[in-house]
């Protein structure tokens, strides 16, 4: 393992260029061009004084251990058309003096833990893919995809109470997998049928960590989490207009609907499913209904093992609520025809014996 | 070296929470690490709220 320093500005990075390459900040050209066991950095010496400067990647995918663009004192920009950039440690981008413009997929295939993706505001244009057998990364800040889909295929990407927003997809692939929250949210925009999806289920699981993770789809339009029978350990959050659909038999710690606050939506799920909850937060408010229904002309099933759903303003049909729970809909719901195991009136209050008994 | 300062919006989005990593020796003032903390929560929203298009696969070079 080597370091490599960016030197002399404005210059291309391709497989055999050693020009703007040094084994020291500011030192002589001429080194290698970094392998995939090297760490690059670009820092105040990598330009020629104050001026900005664009590194343009060539000879897809260039490689390298950690990426560290840290102490900038002019803008530097990451360039390339149709390049990928693939890291094989950490990766960090200097929250000021850093844009990046490349359009390719860039991979994190580290096979170690500890590595961290610290992208301080800088979104990526293209696809992201995680993938290294025994990896894992932590978020250091906020990661956004502007454009492209984020595919975990192998190894743990730890959310570390950041939000992770998709342009597109979030999708599995095969290989195995982790979703860590420790608070942080998964945030998927994409309209359409795979707004979140998980067409390699085998091996892929889900850590809640410290805190409450969430996963929210918060398209204006139509949208699915295709879950295909995964459990979840976190919430599921209605967060668009758009209907959410969930297919597959799925469990979740939660469901939540944070777009009652704007205006009326609704939560469908995929007929004969049957939708295990720890909890159920769901509700709509007053004028602004939240729909809870089937995608088909026939019934779903909600399963909650114990204690009280205590829901309402919601507008339920095709929907039996079972598992050992009482599902209390709300005196403001409304009962949609073919329903079953649901309650249309609120919870009972606490026993004035309760309360004695809990006051000693 | 680096400090980390973490924060957080809540929305009807969901909450956004992110992190400036600065470093030790910056020389912005609370309010320029206020306005970025704005800045970037300004940029998500405009992210999430943009229509959403299906992805154009890249051939890569």
């Amino acid at each position: 393992m080597a370091d490599r320093y960016w030197i002399l500005g404005t210059g291309t990075w391709d497989s055999t260029s050693t020009t703007n390459w040094s084994a020291s900040s500011g030192g002589a050209g001429g080194a290698s061009v970094p392998t995939a066991s090297d760490n690059v950095y670009f820092d105040a010496n990598s330009n020629v004084l104050a001026t900005a400067f664009t590194v343009t990647m060539a000879n897809s995918p260039r490689v390298c251990n950690d990426f560290t663009a840290s102490g900038l004192d002019g803008t530097m920009t990451l360039a390339g058309t149709s390049i990928g950039l693939t890291v094989s440690g950490s990766l960090t981008f200097q929250a000021t003096n850093f844009s990046r413009t490349y359009t390719g997929t860039t991979t994190f295939n580290a096979t170690t833990t500890g590595k961290t993706v610290t992208t301080n505001g800088v979104g990526f244009g293209s696809g992201v893919i995680f993938n290294g057998v025994g990896g894992a990364w932590a978020l250091g800040s906020a990661l956004q995809l502007t454009g492209g889909s984020l595919t975990l295929t192998n190894g743990t990407l730890d959310l570390d109470g950041k939000t992770l927003t998709t342009g597109f997809r979030f999708a599995t692939d095969t290989g195995t997998k982790n979703l860590t929250f420790n608070g942080g949210t998964l945030v998927c925009q994409l309209a359409g049928a795979n707004s979140f999806t998980n067409p390699a289920p085998t091996g892929f699981t889900t850590t809640a960590g410290t805190g409450t993770g969430t996963i929210s789809l918060t398209s204006g339009s139509a949208k699915t989490f295709n879950g295909a029978g995964s459990t979840f350990n976190c919430t599921l959050n209605q967060g668009g207009a758009g209907a959410l659909t969930i297919t597959g038999s799925n469990t979740f710690s939660n469901i939540t609907n944070t777009r009652k606050s704007v205006s009326a939506t609704s939560i469908l799920f995929t007929a004969a499913t049957t939708s295990t909850f720890a909890d159920w937060n769901a509700s709509g408010e007053s004028t602004r209904l939240l729909t809870i229904g089937s995608v088909t002309a026939a019934s779903h099933t909600l399963s909650k093992a114990s204690g009280t759903v205590s829901a309402d303003f919601l507008s339920i049909s095709r929907s039996t609520a079972t598992g050992g729970a009482g599902w209390y809909a709300g005196a403001n719901s409304t009962d949609g025809g073919n329903n079953s195991g649901w309650i249309f009136t609120a919870p009972p209050a606490p026993t004035a014996t309760g309360n004695f008994l809990m006051f000693f | 070296m680096t400090m980390k300062i973490d924060f957080s919006f809540s929305s009807q989005y969901g909450t956004f929470s992110d992190a400036l990593v600065l470093e030790d020796n910056h020389a912005f003032t609370n309010a320029e690490i206020e306005a970025m903390k704005q800045q970037r929560f300004d940029n998500w929203i405009a992210m999430i709220t943009a229509p959403s298009v299906e992805e154009t696969p890249i051939e890569e070079v």
